[in-house]
């Protein structure tokens, strides 16, 4: 063995492909959430360190802090990465809250006659406007077809349920039908009313906090049960919470929830912990990149017959981090356009957000699975919620919030961001 | 297009590219250590001449 072979052989550090990690470090089945990319993000950069550790005792100084320069930019790169993997997480968000409205929709969205049918006619007009003038806010407002009526009512307009499509009417609109229907049901309380982000989506109120809470944030069936039945304390929720990271992207306002509980008695109360501000209505900024990757998608998709329904089977045995995978064997066509449209949609994140803005996205996000995670624990949240509450009014969303009495207090007009004062309870 | 299957097409890229960053940091650990080999072989190979 010559000198070469005999360093070359007993310095081989192990090298761990991509797989292996997963296999060793990574215990899901597969990476659904923008967290768990973290972990296995986490999990590489260890993989990295142990390489580097193995080779650092035999090279010099000059060696060592290249190795280190090399981590030191793996780091950096995945950051942003996993910067922008969260924030698509977050922009392609489905709207999961609303499952039940969207599965009844497309029930009836072929009955020209139908409500559906009308606000799906409404929300084509207003997305196209959407399409084509980036500066301006359009809200759609939505909600159970019992409450719909009553919106409709309010505004006035029977044929069109979709009642307002700027930000003051929308606020305005969605107050006045809180207090109709508050009134109808002796309070406000049985309300939880979100905005969501953009125009093919809509605003909704619904009386299911558990429901959407479950659906959107994997709450255990017995957890809820417990909760409804007293046996563990309520869950703070703040249900729209993806909606605020969402709004933060897109342009328009969420409302965030806070707190609701279910009576045994099965009547929707507010809540909880005595904490008052339940809305949060926040304010971003336009983004049309979903348009545009959706837009991309659909096109190619659309273009090429038969592939839709042959993505569908492909994605029935295929877990979520497979897709590209699939893509790229089966349709290296679609793949590339995928791919550049995520380099797209990255450098239009670089361009347009502000780092601070998004950083602090990312705390908002901890914050409410930290929330979340100390409600179910039974904890007291307060402080986790002011926090919450204080930090995306530091980001200038604004903040509504009802008063002990019931009172919706909001902004004037057009708000300026409100800053909650807790001492105001 | 359901806004799901659009969703879980980014977190698989997500994936995809983070992957890539790891092995471009593998392939230049790879240099460096064959630059360290390659720099111990010269200096043992002029040690064992003297």
């Amino acid at each position: 063995m010559t000198s070469f072979e005999s360093y070359n052989s007993s310095e081989e550090p192990s090298e761990q492909t991509p797989a292996e990690v997963y296999e060793r470090e990574f215990n899901p089945k597969t990476i659904e959430t923008p967290a768990e990319l973290e972990r296995y993000a986490s999990s590489l950069g260890t993989a990295l360190e142990e390489e580097i550790e193995k080779l650092e005792g035999s090279s010099t100084e000059t060696f060592s802090s290249k190795l280190k320069e090399t981590l030191e930019r793996f780091r950096e790169k995945m950051t942003e990465e996993l910067q922008v993997a969260f924030l698509a997480a977050t922009l392609f968000a489905p709207t999961q809250a609303h499952g039940a409205d969207v599965e009844y929709m497309q029930e009836t969205i072929n009955d020209p006659e139908s409500y559906e049918y009308k606000v799906g006619e409404r929300i084509a007009e207003l997305r196209e406007k959407v399409l084509n003038d980036t500066k301006e806010t359009y809200y759609i407002l939505l909600g159970r077809r019992d409450s719909l009526e009553e919106i409709t009512r309010v505004e006035g307009n029977e044929n069109s349920p979709v009642i307002s499509s700027t930000e003051e009417e929308t606020l305005d609109a969605t107050i006045k039908a809180m207090n109709i229907l508050s009134e109808e049901n002796t309070s406000f309380k049985n309300l939880v009313g979100h905005f969501t982000n953009n125009p093919i989506t809509h605003v909704s109120i619904h009386n299911h906090p558990y429901a959407t809470s479950q659906e959107v944030f994997n709450i255990p069936q017995e957890d809820i049960e417990q909760m409804k039945s007293g046996e563990k304390p309520p869950a703070v929720f703040p249900i729209s919470g993806i909606d605020l990271k969402s709004s933060m992207m897109n342009s328009s306002e969420g409302v965030d929830s806070i707190g609701y509980v279910e009576e045994p008695s099965g009547t929707w109360k507010y809540d909880v912990n005595e904490f008052e501000p339940n809305i949060l209505i926040m304010r971003g900024i336009k983004k049309q990149t979903e348009y545009d990757a959706q837009a991309i998608i659909q096109t190619y998709v659309y273009s090429k017959p038969g592939l839709l329904e042959e993505m569908e089977k492909g994605m029935e045995g295929l877990q979520n981090d497979q897709y590209y995978d699939y893509y790229e064997k089966h349709h290296p066509e679609l793949a590339k356009s995928l791919m550049d449209m995520y380099e797209r949609f990255q450098q239009r994140l670089e361009d347009e957000l502000d780092k601070d803005f998004v950083s602090a996205g990312k705390r908002i996000d901890t914050l409410f699975d930290t929330i979340r995670e100390t409600s179910l624990a039974g904890q007291d949240t307060t402080e986790l919620i002011r926090e919450y509450v204080n930090t995306a009014t530091d980001l200038g969303f604004h903040i509504v919030y009802q008063s002990k009495d019931g009172t919706l207090i909001t902004p004037n007009e057009k708000p300026e961001p409100y800053k909650y004062n807790m001492d105001e309870k | 297009m359901d806004t799901k299957i659009i969703q879980n097409i980014i977190a698989s890229i997500s994936k995809k590219r983070i992957e890539k960053l790891y092995e471009e940091a593998q392939a230049e650990i790879k240099k460096i250590r064959e630059d360290i080999l390659v720099e111990k072989y010269t200096v043992s190979s002029k040690e064992s001449t003297v």
